[in-house]
């Protein structure tokens, strides 16, 4: 098993775009300019792929909720849900959000990590919106996006990372101070403040303008490699002080996820995290993408859209110590020491 | 490289693109003021400089070539460099789009007027027109 795909979890890419007729989402108020941004976009992909359009004032809660859950959609395009709409592919790997703080958000993700193979699709689909939509561009800044963070390129690529070395020994912080210099943001996913769900963090480029969207990929990717190195040694340094006790907690968790009546998403997040890095560390045997698949499908809206009903908390709970029972029995085997 | 307007200060900003001349202009960041001048409101959308500060948000594209210099001395801050280096977009045949978007309507109305005929014969320019827009280079 090779360190970065045991580091890299999933890459993702999104590019901001606007309409150069139209002011920026949040001052449009003209209800019939907010009509003619979703058609447009939507007539756009008319007759290519297989996207959907949701118009977010129409979309279910839950629903709304899942597509969050599944990194389609931001809590911003939520936020302004009376003139957003949203375009979503079968596969749920490239959308497309409108009137979020830009008129356009294209973004396409991929399991694992591919910065080009997904801004390869990603160019494809900006290429098929600019042959009908006039977007707004400058000679010398480039595309021009509601906020000037985003000028340029207008390109953020992400990369969402597990991490646990690093932050069991605390150096986090450092690490991320030092991409900050760099011009990059690592921060922990889901977490409270700095704290990380699942010992996930994500790390993402700053600078979008001055740079070619190729040598911001390349640069993106340094970094990457960089971290997944420092990890490697973090990991190993763990294993060597703390070997006895990363064993403990793996099996532990294995354990618990085995055998449990109640499980709350946060807690699920931390025994996953302990499990997977008992795979790294050859205590546990999995396939760890099928292990971060399940990282999504415990969350509560995608559990729901599961279960096809309408849950208490409580239920929602039990439902979720009752699939991850299976699914530890079916995905995880114990190593013989 | 020094101000190519006062001579006195290092240059700063690249105003090539902003400056009437349009050839290489460097200035520092006295003479910026000088050499691109902007208005506190947006003329196209009415959005305000002060309101960009309290927000961090253009009102609209317009925005900011109407701010100037503020809005090379933000982008200088946010991004560190000034020009864009990455793909620009394609140029878009709009017209043939529009005309796209007019047959449709036309066959909506003659297809609710049972002018079938007339539908079929427009659906097949529709037709032609999207290879055209699709195939375009
Ligand atoms: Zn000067
Ligand atoms: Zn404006």
């Amino acid at each position: 098993m090779e360190l970065l795909q045991t580091v890299a979890v999933s890459t993702r890419i999104r590019l901001a775009r606007n309409f150069a007729e139209y002011p920026f989402p949040h001052r449009l108020k003209d209800k019939e300019a907010v009509e003619t941004i979703i058609h447009t976009v939507s007539e756009a992909l008319n007759r290519a792929d297989d996207f959907k359009l949701y118009r977010m004032d129409a979309v279910p809660m839950d629903e709304a909720e899942r597509f969050m859950e599944n990194y389609l959609i931001s809590p911003a395009l939520i936020e302004r849900r009376d003139i957003s709409a949203v375009l979503i592919n079968s596969d749920e790997n490239l959308s497309i959000m409108i009137n979020e703080e830009d008129h356009l958000r294209e973004q396409c993700s991929c399991k694992g990590y591919d910065l080009s193979g997904c801004y390869e699709i990603l160019a494809g689909l900006d290429d098929r919106l600019s042959k009908s939509i006039a977007f707004a561009y400058d000679e010398q800044l480039g595309y021009l996006t509601a906020c000037p963070t985003n000028l340029g390129t207008g390109m953020r690529a992400s990369v969402m990372l597990f991490l646990p070395g690093l932050i069991e020994n605390g150096l986090l912080p450092a690490v991320g101070e030092q991409m900050e210099r760099l011009g990059f943001t690592l921060r922990g996913v889901n977490g409270e403040g700095s704290a990380s769900l699942g010992a996930l963090c994500q790390l993402s480029n700053e600078v979008t303008l001055g740079m070619s969207e190729n040598e911001i990929l390349h640069e993106v990717n340094n970094v990457v490699l960089k971290i997944v190195q420092l990890e490697g040694e973090e990991r190993r340094n763990l294993f060597l002080t703390d070997g006895p006790q990363v064993r403990d907690r793996a099996l532990r968790a294995y354990g618990v996820l085995r055998n449990c009546a109640l499980l709350e998403y946060e807690e699920f997040m931390t025994l996953l995290a302990d499990v997977k890095l008992g795979v790294t560390l050859g205590i546990l045997e999995a396939d760890l993408s099928q292990l971060d698949d399940l990282a999504v499908a415990m969350r509560n809206a995608n559990l729901k859209a599961r279960i096809k009903m309408p849950l208490t908390e409580l239920e929602l709970a039990s439902c979720r110590a009752k699939y991850a029972e299976s699914a530890a029995e079916k995905l995880i085997v114990r190593k013989e020491a | 490289m020094l101000c190519s307007r006062c001579g006195k200060r290092d240059a700063v900003y690249d105003v090539t693109e902003f400056a009437d001349t349009r050839l290489p202009t460097f200035v520092c960041d006295e003479c910026l003021g000088e050499v691109c001048q902007g208005s506190a409101t947006c003329p196209t959308c009415g959005w305000t400089q002060e309101e960009y500060m309290r927000t961090g948000l253009m009102g609209c594209a317009d925005c900011y070539r109407a701010f100037l210099p503020l809005t090379l001395r933000e982008t200088l801050r946010l991004q560190g460099k000034l020009i864009h280096e990455g793909a620009r977009p394609r140029r878009a045949n709009y017209k043939l789009i529009a005309r796209r978007e007019r047959l449709k309507q036309q066959v909506e109305e003659l297809l609710n007027a049972r002018d079938y005929a007339a539908a079929k014969r427009l659906s097949e320019e529709i037709v032609r027109l999207n290879r055209e827009i699709e195939g375009e280079e």
